[in-house]
């Protein structure tokens, strides 16, 4: 595979495999995310997804393989990562810590002004709290907020650079099901109103008709990649899930 | 300095509390400001081995013929370095390495005084803090560090705060955390190193803990908590110094007393604001 085989792709992965402490995470992963493309990958818990974002991400090195983001190699980004939004599954930091949410996002929109507090970038990073429905949120201490509350922060902090890929490790995990709809409307909005090109993990099924261009099916290897009506029949589902798949398959027959 | 300051502060007469003051506050900032991302990174127990590592280095200077301040400096480098290097490229856990350092760097210490005789009045000195042995080259020493270390925090703050805040989102946006880890280590390295002089090997680190500590308890957001914890290690330092040369007692000990007494007010003032 070769960028220029693939003029609107945004992401590359080719041949990528990580072995983590002599275990196989997974294997020979190849696929290509086209500009403006919302491709999900599913899978099994212990199936390699986070592993998966976070080597794509270079948060782990690979022990093969290649990966291009925004059409530079993902070790040497340089500003392109400005350009890259990144939700992990789960936000590791001290609860006590004591910043608000507006010093969170002015960690992503200052170099050296953090301590100002302009009202300038106030109003900016309300604005970008608004597109998730999180505005009230600006001025509270961010380990008080709610799993949901934290989610759609989390989301407005990857959106505040207006960036072209965004990366999201099951966004959705830890927000109700009201809330839920609302994240994907939210993330299904964006792709279409800026052209955002979106990869994430995801669990539900539901959500995988529903949104995905691209459905990626993960256990070690990738069993299937295309459009979810086209390759998620039972056999591969069986594949990637095992025993599972036939609950899962029934959930869709409906 | 005017006669009337000298009325309202005779302490202030004598060169050496001048000295003393200006020294003590200098390294009451420094070490608040350094202290927020102590506590933020949880590496109290890490600013505790780099200050007893001062022990062996303030003994091999002594050994050597060399400043031992400077010494000082140089070995506490090494060892946060050093803690650093073998957190990442072994799989034992930071405090483990942490306390193979503490104890090594004692032992070392301890070991080579005791090849000098004579020396232990002056190790005094350094182990509780000495106002009367402050020199003008300590104040001018301690007003260039925190000069460039203080410069340093504030102008990437945004960086220092990213990475203890979350490494991966940090490391995302491109920041080469390990980089700023041995950075920010050497900075604390440095700032301890020059405060021996005042608040002593056994107690240098409570002045790096305990104002970002009682700040901590009353700050909402960030910016409060720098500014709360500046302000306490000032008025730490000052108050103590003042108060030691009064009471006739050693000036780290008071002044750590000092800043534990705000850390206590802080305590109950967070009790109040949470009932």
């Amino acid at each position: 595979m070769d960028q220029e085989l693939y003029p609107h792709a945004v992401l590359l992965v080719e041949d990528l495999s990580l072995r983590l402490g002599g275990h196989l995470i997974f294997e020979d992963v190849s696929f290509v995310v086209d500009e403006g493309e919302i491709a999900i990958i599913i899978g099994p818990n212990g199936a390699g997804k986070t592993m998966l974002m976070r080597t794509i991400l270079n948060l782990i090195p690979a022990q093969t393989g290649r990966v291009t983001i925004l059409g530079h190699d993902h070790r040497d980004l340089g500003d392109a990562s400005r350009r890259i939004g990144y939700m992990p599954q789960r936000l590791d930091f001290d609860r006590t810590f004591p910043i608000t949410v507006f010093e969170v996002m002015l960690l992503r929109l200052e170099r050296s002004g953090f301590w100002l507090h302009r009202a300038r970038l106030r109003e900016r990073v309300r604005a970008a709290l608004a597109r998730v429905h999180a505005e009230k949120l600006i001025d509270r201490p961010i380990g008080r907020l709610s799993g949901g509350e934290l989610q759609r922060v989390l989301l407005a902090y990857a959106l505040l650079t207006s960036p072209e890929l965004l990366l999201l490790d099951e966004p959705a995990a830890g927000v109700d099901v009201a809330g839920e709809d609302t994240f994907y409307e939210i993330i299904h909005a964006l792709k279409r109103e800026q052209n955002l090109t979106v990869v994430m993990v995801s669990h539900d099924l539901d959500v995988v008709f529903k949104y995905a261009d691209q459905v990626l099916c993960l256990n070690r290897r990738l069993l299937c990649r295309g459009a979810p009506r086209a390759v998620l029949q039972p056999e591969v589902l069986e594949q990637t899930y095992g025993a599972l798949a036939s609950s899962y398959h029934h959930h869709h027959a409906h | 300095m005017p006669a009337p300051v000298f009325e309202i502060f005779p302490f202030l007469q004598y060169p050496f509390m001048q000295r003393a003051l200006l020294a003590g506050l200098t390294i009451g900032f420094l070490c608040a400001v350094v202290g927020v991302f102590v506590t933020l990174r949880s590496m109290s127990f890490f600013s505790d081995a780099i200050s007893h590592a001062a022990l062996a280095g303030i003994a091999l200077g002594v050994l050597v013929g060399m400043n031992p301040v400077t010494a000082a400096v140089i070995f506490c480098v090494v060892v946060a370095v050093g803690i650093t290097y073998l957190t990442f490229r072994t799989e034992l856990t930071s405090d483990t390495v942490i306390g193979v350092f503490f104890s090594g760097s004692m032992a070392l210490g301890v070991l080579v005084i005791g090849f000098q005789k004579g020396y232990q009045t002056d190790l005094l000195s350094y182990l509780f803090g000495d106002i009367l042995s402050v020199s003008v080259l300590d104040v001018g020493l301690a007003l260039a560090l925190t000069l460039v270390v203080v410069g340093l925090i504030f102008r990437r703050s945004t960086l220092l705060i990213k990475v203890a805040f979350n490494r991966d989102l940090a490391r995302v946006e491109g920041v080469n955390a390990v980089a700023w880890d041995y950075l920010f280590m050497t900075l604390l390295a440095l700032t301890v190193a020059v405060s021996l002089k005042i608040v002593g090997i056994v107690l240098v680190s409570a002045l790096v803990i305990v104002p970002a500590a009682a700040a901590r308890n009353l700050a909402r957001n960030f910016r409060r908590l720098m500014g709360l914890a500046a302000g306490i290690g000032l008025v730490s330092a000052a108050a103590g110094l003042v108060a030691s040369y009064y009471l006739n007692t050693p000036s780290g000990p008071t002044i750590v007393l000092v800043a534990i007494v705000f850390f206590i007010a802080s305590f109950f003032g967070r009790l109040r604001r949470n009932a």
